[in-house]
């Protein structure tokens, strides 16, 4: 029982953590379009090396 | 790329789902599969998204919906315009390195589109980043000016398929993000915090507690209190800040009740907490909060989608205009530098931007956009058009006489705004019966402290709490909310939008539906049902047929495109004309000016073949198009409106439910009555001015609820006063200001979707309030006997709070 000490305020530590990157990410507008960023697992397939080639002649 | 496209249904084109035309579809290879496309704006766009490598598209979207190819190449013409320096300081602003600006994009179905725009785009250099959201169909660009130019990226965008146009985020639209913004945060914090408090309750509540010391108890009611703290300062601010105005008010509502339980709650654990003894609610009160909030942020959603759909009205209107020039050129100028007395030009087929004086002699437009009436409106010389409206046939000049946001238009986006703002009165009659049950339970509260001072003073304390946690209106006041969200977020899904969720509750006691017709029952286009040659032997029916198709091949009245696609089924293609010039007379028909007599055809109503043939009776009653010359009457038609899907069917199911059917028409009886008869509606009002139908809906009103369906700008007032009021997404705006529901699908049986909904979510919601009450009235002589631990009454509040979560949960199956 005596461990319980040391763990809970590491569980407390982590969830201080979890609601600043909770609040991090709605700052930074992830929780604007939901439905979109689901489908981008399936979908990014981003043509970094033609990217690149763009930039190089621009 | 060699991985397997996925097939279409057979008969639609690859690109855009449509339909393929009959004279046969283009073949193209895509990827090395031979895939069939309707024209050539898809076949372009099918070989830029090959070329570019973006063939992930046709994997992974969404192939419900048909996609619209619009690419008219006068309007990527237009689109340079746009590199107005001017027009750019107005529609983006400028950030680091580059300008930012927010373009809608018409024709996104799915979340492939958006990422096959945010691919596309990412080609092009001097692009710095690109965000396309899905949901609101916008896209934000960020660029430098100097490398690309904006339209550039414009025609990017159109060479997939998609519109894209400058948007000017609408001052409330950015307000909606920040209240979005201020419940995500708030919800996300008392979600996470409830998540550990809950964890520690379970803990407490359960056999650890015996094996707890002391110390460790009180160590767990510390980390609880640590938890329960953010959750009742920060999220449940929403609560204690309507609780405050509403007092301020002088209306109290529940947020009165639930701020008071709250706070009355946190402050006793807190105490607890502090002094060791006695008992804590950490976990019932953020709870509450958590689903408490969860509500009122779904609720705002909804409100939220109905907004977008306003502010959409506003990129309609274009951001460029044609002044004329001193010397009578012109030249492209954004419409907000426009003054009034300013002469421009409107091309045929564009949207006039602002209010203005017709100079020509004549012109048609389609106000549609504004009254919902898809005839097109004949405009004289010195009248008004108004912005919105648009001129299909010819250009049109007009001197203006409103600026931008003076307009006809824009006053009517501002009251939809402030209508859009109301809150919904939430189920008002659970929140009257919770404010009474509070009055009376802080006077048993107070009571039973007084009791038990003489009792047992020390218990006082602890029994009066448990008195007012065991009986906290908590689960009367989720009753309510949480089934109206339900029904809510089940109706979103399926197309149709609930601006107002007090009509839930009216839905059972509606005894009469009223029914509006053109543009409600039918889509306000025609076919022929049956025609009669009154001469076979002097003219067969093929050449009557090309008669009234060469006169009508200049018309735009309704039943003209209808006559003419009709006819030339039937009829060859003259070879010659048989007349050179035409006559429209305004409300009548057309005519043929020749020299001799025989010659002279019109092909028009009654009253005005009745001129030249005063004795002519119709054979059939129903027949409104007559053609003539001035010997005799040769023919008449009987036209027939097209009725709205699915119409028929829910009609059917509603009468059976014992509502009564009653059309209100402006249209003549003749008209309305064949339609009522086929849907079996009992009753018909005639030629109804707007007023006349406000009359009609009183005296209904006096018999009981009334539901009404409309969608022309003078069914406005009526669905303004109705009990319910249903209107369609392309309605006059009139109407949806006024309308409580609003049906995108454009089917009618969203209206019996709408209706078993709101009977579903009724009846739970009176399965919740009466659980809360039966609870509330058990529990209550056993708290003020002292006989109520403090666990079991925080145990037996959640519970019955979750009980009317799941009970409401069930609206979302």
């Amino acid at each position: 029982m005596e461990s319980l000490y040391i763990l809970i305020p590491i569980a407390l530590f982590f969830v201080v953590l979890a609601v600043g990157i909770f609040l991090w990410a709605v700052r930074s507008d992830q929780f604007e379009d939901l439905e979109r960023k689901g489908m981008d697992v399936l979908l990014d397939d981003k043509p970094v090396q033609k990217r690149q080639q763009d930039d190089d002649a621009g | 790329m060699s991985k397997q496209l996925p097939a279409v249904a057979s008969g639609l084109c690859y690109h855009c789902l449509q339909t393929l035309p009959h004279e046969g579809a283009i073949t193209h290879s895509l990827a090395g599969q031979t895939v069939e496309l309707c024209c050539y704006g898809c076949q372009a766009v099918a070989s830029t998204i090959e070329e570019h490598n973006l063939l992930h598209f046709y994997q992974f979207r969404d192939t419900s919906n048909p996609l619209q190819v619009p690419l008219l190449p006068e309007e990527l013409q237009e689109l340079k315009a746009y590199d107005d320096e001017r027009l750019q300081e107005q529609l983006s602003h400028s950030v680091e390195d580059g300008r930012e600006i927010t373009l809608s994009v018409e024709g996104m179905t799915c979340s492939a589109c958006a990422w096959l725009i945010e691919r596309e785009l990412e080609h092009l250099s001097g692009l710095h980043s690109v965000r396309v959201n899905a949901t609101t169909e916008r896209v934000t660009v960020h660029w430098s000016p100097e490398r690309i130019r904006l339209s550039e990226i414009l025609q990017t965008i159109a060479g997939l398929g998609y519109r894209a146009l400058p948007f000017q985020a609408a001052q409330q639209e950015s307000d909606f993000k920040k209240r979005r913004r201020y419940f995500v945060n708030r919800l996300g914090v008392a979600g996470l915090a409830t998540m550990q408090i809950m964890m520690i309750a379970i803990a407490l509540y359960f056999g650890v507690v015996s094996d707890l010391d002391d110390s460790l108890r009180q160590f767990m009611w510390w980390i609880s209190l640590f938890f329960a703290t953010p959750v009742l300062l920060y999220s449940a601010q929403p609560f204690y800040l309507s609780a405050l105005r509403s007092i301020q008010a002088r209306q109290p509502n529940m947020d009165v009740p639930v701020s008071l339980a709250l706070l009355g709650a946190y402050g006793a654990s807190a105490y607890a907490t502090l002094t060791n003894q006695g008992e804590v609610y950490f976990e019932s009160v953020s709870m509450f909060t958590f689903f408490l909030l969860a509500g009122r942020y779904l609720e705002l959603l909804a409100k939220q989608k109905a907004m977008s759909h306003a502010a959409n009205l506003i990129k309609l209107l274009p951001a460029i205009a044609n002044r004329e020039r001193a010397d009578g050129s012109y030249e492209a100028v954004p419409v907000h530098q426009l003054t009034l007395g300013d002469v421009i030009q409107i091309p045929a087929g564009n949207t006039i931007p602002v209010d203005g004086e017709l100079l020509d002699e004549i012109a048609q437009v389609n106000e549609s956009l504004l009254t919902g009436e898809s005839r097109l409106q004949t405009k004289t010389h010195h009248e008004t058009m108004l912005a919105g409206s648009i001129p299909p046939l010819q250009s049109i000049r007009i001197r203006v006489t409103a600026s931008q946001q003076q307009t006809v238009l824009a006053s009517i986006i501002a009251l939809q705004d402030t209508a859009l703002s109301r809150k919904p009165k939430l189920a008002a009659t659970a929140e009257a019966l919770a404010n009474k049950f509070v009055i009376r339970l802080l006077v048993l509260a107070g009571a039973t402290f007084f009791a038990w001072s003489f009792i047992d003073p020390q218990q006082a304390f602890w029994i009066t709490l448990a008195v007012l946690v065991a009986t906290c209106p908590c689960a009367l006041a989720l009753a309510a909310p949480t089934a109206v969200t339900g029904a809510i977020h089940r109706l979103n899904r399926a197309g149709i939008i609930v601006r107002n969720a007090d009509v839930f509750a009216r839905v059972e006691e509606t005894k009469t539906l009223l029914i509006d017709k053109t543009g409600t029952l039918t889509t306000g286009n025609f076919r022929v049902v049956k025609w009669h040659n009154h001469q076979p032997t002097s003219y067969s029916d093929s050449e009557i047929q090309q008669r009234i198709r060469e006169l009508e091949r200049d018309a735009v009245h309704p039943y003209a495109q209808c006559l003419k696609q009709w006819a030339s089924e039937y009829a060859q293609p003259a070879h010659e004309r048989l007349w050179q010039r035409l006559e429209q007379v305004h409300g009548a028909g057309v005519s043929t000016s020749a020299a001799k007599p025989e010659y002279c055809y019109r092909l028009g109503s009654l009253s005005w073949i009745q001129e030249w043939h005063p004795d002519f009776v119709p054979t059939h009653a129903q027949s409104q198009v007559f053609l003539a010359n001035q010997r005799a009457v040769l023919a008449e038609v009987e036209l027939q409106d097209e009725l709205r899907p699915e119409i028929e069917s829910t009609l059917a199911a509603l009468k059976a439910s014992g509502v009564q059917l009653v059309m209100l028409t402006g249209d003549r009886d003749v008209y309305a009555q064949p339609v009522a008869n086929r849907l079996g509606i009992d009753i018909v009002h005639a030629q109804c001015m707007p007023a006349d139908k406000l009359r009609w809906l009183e005296h209904y009103q006096s018999q009981g609820s009334v539901m009404m369906i409309g969608d022309g700008l003078n069914d406005g007032p009526v669905l303004a006063q109705a009990d319910i009021a249903i209107t369609f997404s392309q309605a006059a705006d009139l109407a949806r200001i006024a309308a409580d529901v609003i049906l995108i699908n454009q089917s009618g049986d969203g209206i019996s979707t709408f209706r078993t909904t709101a009977l579903r979510c009724r009846n739970i919601m009176n399965q919740n309030i009466r659980w809360a009450l039966l609870y509330n009235v058990i529990i209550i002589p056993v708290a003020v006997a002292g006989f109520l631990t403090p666990y079991m009454a925080a145990i037996g509040m959640s519970a019955s709070s979750l009980l009317v979560l799941l009970n409401s949960l069930r609206l979302y199956r």
